[in-house]
């Protein structure tokens, strides 16, 4: 059942019926049962899984408080939290290996080899479940006692796709006191759900078809004005893709009166690298930070305690932009991706290390513009080995940066094929070779717009005349309605992690 | 990693005073934007949108295949406008829509019968039975042709044979619609003209939308009035029979190992076949010719006959005609692009002799092919 679905919207509305109209004390069961009909709408067989994950993981965090072996419980829930994810989800790196294995042994293994599918959305809930087996651990909170609520904590159907990565505490609380019902949060949540729907299939689906896939597997095909169109599409396909995700999603959870945590906060308009992480992916970032960048910063100070000792300095932000990249997948691109990420961080708080820190704020207009830009750039071309594999993101690097790839007119191998094929004129020829940038214009203009809205206030356009609030909700009606002729759009990027 | 605390969202800044959207508002504003659409339609009826762009589509899955059927479905739209109507439609894939011309054809037949019949070439390339299956009927109930010619090949009755593009046309909501599943999309593709000038640009995001638009204007502009688009390219060592292991010639080895004809391809053979109980239309199935060598991808020769025996059989049982294209037809060297299709210089030898057919079944077996009345609308 994906999300942009008319499906999905009859499933959430009769959810969220049922859910308004019962008693306190069925809601969560009641959600309970929502969520597993989800998933079981993408495979019963990952209801089993994840309950069983659950189901561990919340007797686990009975135990982790224990005095005597709470440290041994707590190793073996995260140990185990990570084998449940190296296990289904980097199943492609040992599966033929282990193929391979058992045919030695005799083993037949049929045609394809043993498949495993990766679980809903078993990435974020792995993470949900460390934090909170750490949290109780550490007294941060108690244990859950019940087990229905705490299952909904780990399967509650907005999130499981693709997160938000809630902590438990809070979101644990939020369930005993979901809000109430008003016209305010409806048409609050409504907006969530549209702006969603517009970044997603607006905005992130057609940034997306405009790509060539062989763009980022053959670069050297293509000349660098189009690779640097296209880098920028990708940049934006993405963060509207998984911003529009998060932003559906918090829609629909408000209309059960629990609120998600945001996580974009137009984090294109950062002025530095740190900012960046603190509006790209919140939830994730905040995650690695008090999991693995605060507890790794605070052990390195007790060897090291001078601040600004290489040490302090280089590991914390390198690992935990690491481990970021592993998560998203275990590949060498992930891992060079995270480093690249992780030396913008370095280096950005070794350039600290001479003169006063200023927060970007606090800096002058002008400064706060070439910052954005720069970080943007940085940012813009760590995207390429996040894309791709670890060669091709260099050839693209080499293309987009040899000077005679820039030669206007723009033609190279992709418009030779065309002109040879004698279908096309002249004109039709130099219209082919620009039509990229006016296609990705048409689209990046009103996106950028979009964030800039956004950047005054997540709902600034609740502010706006009631007049233009109809005349937008007609005009995003008749383009959603349009475009819902096109060849239909790929699914969300962040659920494949 | 900062140290800093995340910089948080806005706090979400309502006024004090919260606008309410009022109904009559809200009503004034669905007027206007129905009125403005009811403006924009009444103008592409009219024609005025014409002027910006003379493109129509009926939004088919996938591209360009869907883009295909648009060429053959307005094609034959503005035939059956000219002509007043449709007495024979060629079905079947690329192998029609190459091999056959449909003018070539009703002249042959002219000169034997001294009978003028009208003919639209419908074959589209990529579409084999399944799809062929499900919109002839659509034409049969749309234009009540007295004979429909299919055009057949053993590709199209491999079981695992062209299905994702089978699958994504026949979920398409206009054919689903025309099919007797009504949806919303569909209806408002069937009756809408503003719709049907938009979707030839549905897919403008695509990074081979431009591309596909020139190319689908230049296929257009190559097929004739009556749906037939020649084609130029000529092969050469046809003669030299396919090599197992040529890389290039793997596939096709590998499609044909061990031809069975698969039971279901076969159920849409005849419900092709089960046309001809409605009205009076009837149904030849052709065997398109292939080249002698393409036998050896099925395993040679023998192979072959039995197929074309099991065919003849299922259509004759169905009361169907089964027009064999083996015996005295000679296509000339230079007439074919590949071992399957027949080029500009093939085409013409087997419209000619499928004409001559046709004008047989009239002088011998007394079976005439016009229709009474105009297509219907």
């Amino acid at each position: 059942m994906e999300i942009t679905t008319f499906l999905f919207a009859g499933f959430v509305l009769l959810a969220v019926l049922g859910f308004r109209c019962l008693p306190q004390r069925f809601k969560n069961l009641w959600l309970l049962f929502a969520c597993a009909v989800f998933i079981i709408s993408w495979s019963w067989q990952f209801l089993v899984i994840l309950l069983l994950l659950a189901t561990i993981n919340y007797i686990l965090g009975k135990h982790v408080t224990d005095v005597r072996h709470g440290k041994w419980v707590l190793w073996a829930g995260v140990v185990l939290n990570l084998l449940a994810l190296l296990l289904f989800k980097y199943s492609n790196f040992y599966l033929p290996e282990l193929t391979s294995l058992l045919a030695k042994l005799g083993v037949r293994t049929g045609a394809g080899g043993i498949q495993i599918l990766v679980p809903l959305g078993l990435s974020f809930i792995t993470l949900q479940m460390i934090s909170y087996l750490l949290d109780v651990h550490y007294g941060r909170m108690e244990a859950e006692t019940g087990f229905v609520k705490f299952a909904v904590y780990a399967l509650y159907f907005p999130k499981i796709l693709a997160g938000p990565i809630e902590r438990a505490k809070t979101f644990l609380s939020r369930l005993d006191t979901p809000q109430e019902w008003s016209v305010e949060s409806i048409l609050q949540n409504f907006t969530l759900v549209l702006v969603g729907l517009i970044r997603k299939i607006v905005f992130a689906d057609a940034l997306t078809a405009m790509v060539p896939a062989q763009a980022f597997q053959h670069p050297s095909q293509y000349p660098a004005p189009l690779l640097a169109i296209w880098l920028l599409a990708y940049a934006f396909a993405l963060y509207n893709d998984f911003a529009g995700y998060t932003s559906i999603v918090r829609g629909v959870s408000g209309f059960f009166g629990i609120e998600l945590t945001s996580n974009f906060n137009v984090p294109y308009f950062s002025r530095s690298f740190s900012e960046f992480w603190n509006r790209w992916h919140i939830s994730l970032s905040s995650w690695l930070r008090d999991y693995i960048y605060y507890p790794l910063s605070r052990r390195l100070r007790k060897t090291v305690p001078n601040h600004n000792n290489a040490l302090n300095l280089i590991v914390p932000p390198v690992l935990t932009m690491l481990v970021s990249g592993l998560w998203h997948g275990l590949g060498w691109n992930t891992l060079l991706w995270g480093g690249l990420q992780g030396t913008f961080l370095v280096l950005e708080r070794i350039a600290g290390l001479w003169g006063p820190r200023y927060a970007p704020a606090e800096l002058p207009r002008w400064r706060q513009v070439i910052s954005a830009a720069v970080v943007f750039f940085c940012i813009l071309l760590a995207w390429v080995p996040f894309h791709t594999g670890v060669i091709p993101a260099i050839h693209y690097w080499q293309n987009l940066f040899s000077i005679t790839n820039w030669q206007i007119p723009i033609y190279k191998a992709y418009f030779i094929q065309e002109a040879q094929s004698g279908h096309f004129s002249q004109a039709a020829l130099r219209m082919l070779a620009i039509f990229p940038f006016f296609q990705v214009a048409l689209v990046l203009l009103p996106a950028l717009g979009l964030d800039l809205f956004q950047y005054k206030g997540e709902f600034t356009f609740r502010k706006w005349p009631v007049w233009l609030q109809v005349v937008l909700l007609a005009l995003v009606v008749l383009i959603l309605f349009l475009l819902s002729f096109a060849e239909k759009g790929a699914p969300f990027i962040y659920q494949s992690f | 990693m900062s140290n800093r605390n995340p910089v948080h969202l806005k706090e979400i800044a309502i006024p004090h005073k919260p606008r309410k959207l009022s109904i009559p508002l809200l009503l004034l504003g669905v007027a206007f934007f129905v009125a403005f659409l009811v403006i924009l339609e009444a103008a592409s009826r009219k024609g005025f949108l014409n002027i910006l762009s003379t493109r129509e589509s009926l939004g088919n899955y996938p591209t360009p295949m869907g883009q295909y059927f648009d060429i053959k479905w307005y094609g034959l739209q503005e035939y059956v406008a000219r002509n007043e109507g449709v007495d024979v439609i060629l079905i079947g894939s690329s192998v029609v829509n190459t091999g056959i011309d449909p003018d070539i054809v009703a002249e042959t037949y002219f000169k034997i019968t001294g009978i003028r019949l009208r003919i639209y070439n419908f074959g589209i390339e990529s579409l084999d039975i399944v799809p062929n299956s499900v919109y002839t009927k659509i034409l049969v109930q749309k234009y009540h042709p007295s004979l429909i010619v299919f055009g057949t090949i053993p590709r199209d009755y491999l079981a695992d044979d062209n299905t994702d593009v089978n699958q994504q046309f026949l979920s398409s909501p206009w054919i689903k619609y025309e099919s007797g599943q009504w949806n919303l999309a569909g209806f408002l593709i069937d009756q809408s003209a503003l719709l049907s000038h938009y979707l030839p640009y549905r897919n403008w995001m695509r990074s081979d939308f431009l591309d596909t638009l020139y190319r689908i204007d230049h296929r257009f502009s190559r097929t004739s009035s009556s749906g037939y688009e020649a084609e130029a390219s000529v092969a050469t060592n046809l003669d030299q029979p396919p090599d197992p292991n040529s890389p290039d010639e793997q596939a096709a080895f590998a499609k044909y190992h061990n031809f069975k004809i698969d039971p279901t391809r076969l159920s849409y053979l005849l419900s092709i076949l089960n046309l001809q109980n409605v009205g009076n239309t009837r149904v030849l199935v052709a065997e398109m010719p292939l080249h002698p060598t393409f036998y050896d991808y099925m395993g040679g020769t023998l192979v072959y006959q039995d197929y074309q025996n099991e065919i003849a059989s299922a259509v004759k049982a169905s009361g169907g005609m089964f027009f064999p294209s083996n015996g005295d037809l000679q296509i000339p060297a230079n007439g074919r692009p590949d071992r399957e299709h027949l080029n500009q210089f093939g085409a013409p030898v087997y419209s000619t002799y499928l004409g001559t057919y046709l004008a047989t079944l009239t002088t011998h077996d007394g079976l005439q092919f016009t229709s009474s009345g105009q297509g219907g609308h």
